[in-house]
């Protein structure tokens, strides 16, 4: 009976005695309120961190706080997951963002043109935002790939990368177009430089796959520009497409769902794009908005009906569920991204689905949901503490965690928004 | 001789005699009736005497009357129940551009340029703005960057559309200095000569009235003559008006406040960005600021001084006693889809600042007695109190709180704008 | 003491017609007797004197020649605001053989006033009709109106306001001695003139805020008997309770607009005249393809709001009298000039067509089926 109390004591006791060893530091945020997204509010509770990750999460009550852990006190605050912008230009102010000789640049990407260390960076952080895809610009119909990093957590890329490559950015039109007499001055050219680069990746693929597999025993020639388009065809990272207006943004989807399968993302989608919402809804496909966030006066393809519209609010009402936005920083600073979520919420969109749109969507469509997006066990301690409401502007960032370490701190570092 | 007379009577052409036109009856002047308004049931914030709860503001001929929670109303009044809402002074903006004046005219007179039919005032209408300070010149966007012009024609606009009477309320608001800060060295040697003109001038006159008063001038002699040209300076030096200069980065705002405190006159400082690096000078010089909290500034890398912006800058002014105003980024009203960084919603600009440590009270007041003060117009703007002109807005939540639309729009007492009648917000429905 | 042998009077009789008069009544079929090229009587019917000259009206419509108070057709254009050219003349840069006025006729534009461009106060418009080919024979008022333009801009409303004042000012010239030649009217004596409503004014405007400050500048003389008319832009609408409490009348040309930040329609003639103001239409350009589809745009206006009656009106009568013509021309009344449009239909309707087209009692286009 002794020895069976004492084994039923013994696992009782099992969650913390490995805790009671002082082999890896322990974070623990005792927080006000925390908007976990996926699993509802917790009022009064607790966040472990450990090794990188959040091990624990819950009401005072449910969660016990190891011992040697670190304890932040936050009962004064909100703790949100890390905000995502997956449509940015962040290392943009230097003007890296757009190499314009060919229309489309598979080969290229935005990671030669990260400073780590950039002050764009370190604002985004107090802005609460804690994961970004920065990508190039739209000045062709293929800028090349996109790097999905961390705001802060180390001194070198490499430390800040999430994925390499994050995903392939494409303009679609409205920006790429090229001067009279160039190919790709219409649509016409535009979506033929599309469709022969994406037939040439996808024949790529399928050839390199069916060697890797053994189903052939040639190794097809390599082509270098094509290699990382090979991840796109095998749902690895998605393809990101400035489009706008219905007619283009149905252009895009049909060219980038339905004929090449591939996991995309409609991002801008304005001057009218919202009209095919049902198409987007319909194929259960992502939309990013912004950094137009309503319309009102007669721009190509809105047709003016007196009212101050919502563009994320004409997209939800049309179905569409995938919703997020961005700020396309620098056109909207990149601290601002909440602001952005504020703007939103107050031209009529649900404050929990522009929460959503800020943290899990972006993660979904970034094919990175297991890992961020949200405050759960297993995934990334990115953590958020605020005042209050984010979507308040009277409100700000007390503390960013990143992958568990402290990046910015206020009662340590200069307050920066 | 009489036969001559009569002779030439007949000779002259005699007029024939003309009977008195008979004056035209002038009309019978009609009794001009008292307009009465009241706005019943809501919470007054008066900004300089505090927040009543359930009160009554009542309005006659377009004036306050009266404020307060016994209010009796006259029977003819037109009475707008504002249960459960917030009645606040119409926001006043500091500084503004090109907001309800003409893009087609070149008058150096903004009087003669406004256009009461601008689409700009119904927009700046349902933002809650009943009052501008308006420039014409070049600068801003949606960067931040400058909001002033050098030497433009500025004026206090009412946002009166369809009355061109009532719009234009003082002109000109302010004395354009800010080449003293980016004129060419000769711009700036005569700035200060006109000023040290000036002094010279005022003194010698005060030295005469001594003189006069003890009767110890001369029958003949005149009172000094004024420098040819100078009459803005001689108004900023009595006190009369207030300067303008745009100084962001630290060593503008010094030089500003050299300039300030040599000569001692009024002045507002705008686009101050590195402000809160030296807030006690400019409290001490008693200059007004002009701020926007989200503008940003590049810290400067050569300096170990503080420099750069901070959204902290607001808090860090009040605290040293410095009055200041709040404008957008974009100091116009935009419709082009980037939302909440222009005037329209002005009150997130200064929720802001209370981001960054500002209280609630002061921030209010950047957005109505302290604009007004520093345009010169709050012997009628800025606040709710007897006397003043009925510009009132009616808000639906928390000044600056983001869920929040302006109801009703009020100026003179009478409603420009009405959120369920104008098409622009009545989709929104407060949920 | 000789007399002359009497000339024989011209007399042309239009029968069995249907009759817009623009004037009191109208005829659903009635007789239009024409005297020396002055309408001698119109009426249901009446006895045709012997020897006229018959026109079958019958299927036909007849109505007053219309009225183009405020055109270029005939060259130029531009000018600045600034300056008072009270003396300028559009007579004097009148071209009488341009073909622009052979061609005029078929467009049913009987009456027409250019006016000059140079100045705040422009200088003073002519009347005229195209017949002949000489000033003597188009020309029928040298001195129609005076042209002001409005520009938010402090010279130009100073040079107004100055020039309004001198008017004010100037009593009118002492009739000569006995014999001796009148001489020229001085600037400010024309001034006066247009003071004390001898003479018309039309003010050009560029947009609804010009007619706020326009009503600015004139408030000192909103007493007197001057009569004004506005040129507006088709946002006048925006100030339709200002300009229907002036009790305005403006000329307009015959365009929809649309509502800010939105799609719908307004029909600014048809919001101007609810409020009261009194309507002039002009056609939407100075070419003649715009003269020529002038009767169409003023249909779609009828179509989409505006009274049809207003609207004949705002084409004949009130286009006469804003150019001081209403004596002679924009009606069919006895007296007045026989300037007679006669269409197949109703002139407002788009199926119709201008068949014969007569000034001062001669036919000047014959577009009847032989």
């Amino acid at each position: 009976m002794k020895a069976i109390k004492a084994l039923v004591v013994a696992t009782a006791f099992v969650p913390l005695a490995w805790a009671r060893a002082p082999q890896e530091d322990v974070l623990v945020l005792r927080v006000g309120k925390i908007l976990t997204v996926t699993k509802g509010v917790i009022d009064g509770g607790v966040i472990v961190i450990k090794g990188g990750k959040i091990i624990a999460i819950g009401a005072d009550a449910d969660v016990a706080i190891p011992d040697g852990a670190k304890v932040i006190d936050a009962r004064d605050k909100w703790a949100t997951p890390g905000i995502i912008d997956l449509h940015c230009h962040i290392g943009g102010m230097t003007g890296d963002i757009n190499d314009m000789v060919n229309p489309t640049n598979p080969e290229m990407s935005t990671r030669p043109t990260i400073d780590p260390n950039s002050e764009l960076l370190k604002d985004a952080v107090a802005g609460g935002v804690t994961t970004v895809l920065y990508i190039p610009g739209s000045g062709t119909n293929i800028g090349g790939f996109g790097t999905l990093m961390n705001t802060a957590g180390g001194k070198t890329i490499d430390d800040l990368i999430v994925r390499w490559p994050g995903g392939m950015k494409v303009a679609q039109a409205w920006n790429p177009e090229r001067r009279s007499g160039d190919l790709g001055q219409s649509r016409m050219g535009m979506w033929w430089a599309l469709r022969h680069l994406l037939d040439r990746a996808k024949n790529y693929n399928d050839a390199m796959t069916a060697f890797e597999k053994g189903t052939t025993k040639i190794k097809p020639e390599g082509q270098p520009d094509l290699e990382l388009m090979r991840g796109l065809f095998q749902h690895k990272y998605p393809v990101i497409i400035h489009t706008a207006d219905a007619r283009d943004v149905m252009g895009t989807v049909r060219m980038f769902h339905d004929e090449y399968g591939l996991k995309m993302i409609v991002s801008h989608g304005e001057f009218g794009g919202y009209k095919v919402a049902e198409e987007i809804a319909k194929r259960g496909l992502h939309a990013n908005i912004g950094p137009r966030l309503y319309d009102y006066d007669a721009l190509a393809g809105h047709v003016p009906d007196g009212h101050c519209n919502g563009i994320a609010t004409k997209y939800y009402e049309g179905g569409v569920r995938h919703l997020s936005l961005n700020t396309d920083s620098p056109v909207v600073p990149q601290e601002d991204l909440v602001f952005q979520g504020t703007m939103a919420v107050h031209l009529g969109l649900d404050p929990q689905v522009a929460l959503r749109g800020l943290t899990i969507e972006p993660a979904d469509a970034l094919l990175i949901a297991d890992k961020k997006g949200s405050l759960e066990v297993g995934k990334d301690a990115d953590i958020v503490l605020w005042t209050g409401d984010l979507f308040d502007v009277r409100n700000y960032v007390t503390l960013v965690t990143i992958k568990g370490k402290v990046v910015y701190d206020i009662t340590k570092d200069k307050r920066r928004y | 001789m009489i036969r001559a007379l009569l002779l030439l009577l007949l000779l002259v052409p005699q007029d024939k005699p003309v009977e008195p036109k008979p004056e035209p009856k002038p009309e019978p002047k009609k009794e001009a009736k008292t307009l009465w308004v009241a706005l019943v049931g809501g919470d007054v914030e008066t900004v300089t005497k505090g927040r009543l709860k359930k009160a009554t503001v009542l309005i006659k001929d377009g004036k306050i009357h009266r404020v307060g929670t016994e209010v009796e109303i006259p029977a003819d009044a037109v009475t707008y129940d504002v249960t459960g809402k917030l009645v606040c002074p119409g926001f006043v903006v500091c500084s503004a551009r090109s907001l309800g004046v003409s893009g087609f005219s070149s008058s150096p007179k903004i009087a003669d340029a406004v256009d009461p039919y601008s689409e700009a005032l119904n927009l700046a209408l349902a933002s809650g703005i009943t009052s501008a300070y308006v420039e014409t010149g070049m600068g801003g966007g949606m960067f931040g960057g400058r909001t002033s012009g050098i030497s433009s024609p500025n004026a206090v606009l009412k946002m009166t559309y369809g009355d061109l009477d009532s719009m234009v309320i003082a002109e000109p608001a302010a004395v354009q200095l800010s080449q003293w800060i980016t004129g060419s060295a000769t711009e700036r040697y005569a700035i200060r000569e006109s000023f040290q003109l000036v002094r010279e001038y005022l003194e010698k006159v005060k030295e005469f009235d001594a003189r006069k008063a003890a009767g110890k001038t001369a029958a003949n002699e005149n009172p000094p003559a004024a420098p040819a040209g100078k009459e803005a300076y001689v108004k900023l030096m009595k006190g009369e008006i207030i300067a303008r200069i745009a100084a962001s980065r630290a060593d503008e705002i010094r030089r500003a406040l050299q300039l300030v405190n040599d000569f001692m006159f009024k002045c507002v400082l705008t686009d101050v960005d590195e402000g809160w690096t030296m807030a006690d000078e400019i409290g001490r010089s008693r200059c007004w600021c002009v701020i926007t909290p989200r503008r940003k500034v590049q810290a400067d890398k050569n300096s170990n001084q503080p420099s750069g912006w901070t959204i902290e800058q607001a808090a860090i002014l009040k605290k040293a006693g410095v009055k200041f105003g709040i404008t957008a980024l974009t100091p116009q009203v935009s419709t082009g889809g980037i939302a909440g960084r222009d005037l329209m919603n002005l009150n997130l600009e200064a929720g802001f600042a209370i981001r960054g440590g500002l209280d609630e009270q002061a921030a209010l007041e950047a957005l109505t007695i302290t604009a007004a003060e520093m345009c010169g117009v709050d012997q009628r703007l800025g606040s709710i109190e007897a006397g003043k002109d009925a510009d009132l807005i009616v808000l639906d939540g928390g000044v600056f709180d983001y869920r929040t639309f302006v109801e009703k729009t009020f100026i003179n007492g009478k409603l420009m704008y009405d959120k369920e009648t104008a098409s622009i917000y009545n989709h929104l429905k407060k949920k | 003491m000789f007399l002359l042998p009497q000339a024989k009077d011209e007399l042309v009789a239009i029968v069995g017609v249907r009759i817009i008069t623009a004037a009191k009544a109208d005829f659903a079929r009635g007789v239009i007797i024409i005297k020396n090229g002055r309408i001698a009587e119109i009426a249901a019917d009446a006895k045709v004197p012997d020897g006229a000259a018959i026109i079958d009206g019958k299927g036909l419509v007849a109505m007053p020649g219309l009225v183009n108070p405020y055109s270029r057709i005939a060259g130029g254009g531009g000018g600045g605001a600034m300056g008072s050219n009270t003396l300028t003349l559009a007579y004097d840069e009148l071209n009488p053989a341009m073909d622009v006025f052979r061609l005029l006729p078929r467009t049913g534009f009987t009456t027409l006033a250019i006016y000059p461009t140079q100045g705040a106060t422009s200088g003073q418009a002519v009347a005229l009709k195209p017949v002949g080919r000489s000033r003597d024979s188009m020309v029928i008022e040298k001195s129609s109106y005076l042209r002001f333009t409005m520009d938010l801009n402090t010279a130009t409303k100073q040079q107004l306001k100055t020039d309004f004042e001198t008017g004010k000012k100037t009593p009118p010239p002492k009739p000569p001695e006995k014999d001796q030649p009148v001489p020229p009217l001085k600037a400010e004596e024309i001034l006066g003139r247009f003071m004390r409503g001898e003479l018309r004014g039309i003010v050009e405007t560029h947009g609804a805020a010009e007619i706020a400050h326009f009503y600015q500048v004139w408030k000192a003389h909103e007493e007197t008997k001057a009569g004004t008319a506005l040129v507006v832009f088709v946002d006048a609408w925006k100030a339709a309770a200002l300009l229907g409490e002036k009790k305005a009348t403006v000329l307009i040309r015959p365009e929809l607009t649309l509502q800010p930040f939105t799609r719908n329609r307004i029909n600014p003639a048809a919001e101007l005249a609810k409020a009261g103001v009194t309507i002039v239409l002009l056609p939407s350009s100075d070419s003649l393809a715009a003269q020529e589809q002038f009767l169409f745009k003023v249909g779609e206006l009828v179509k989409t709001g505006l009274d049809r009656g207003v609207a004949i009106k705002a084409i004949t009568i009130n286009a006469a009298t804003v150019a001081g013509l209403d004596k002679r021309v924009g009606s069919l009344e006895t007296g007045k000039d026989a300037d007679i449009l006669l269409f197949d239909g109703d002139p407002l309707d788009a199926t119709s067509r201008l068949r014969v087209t007569m000034i001062n009692g001669k036919v000047v286009f014959d577009g009847r089926q032989p």
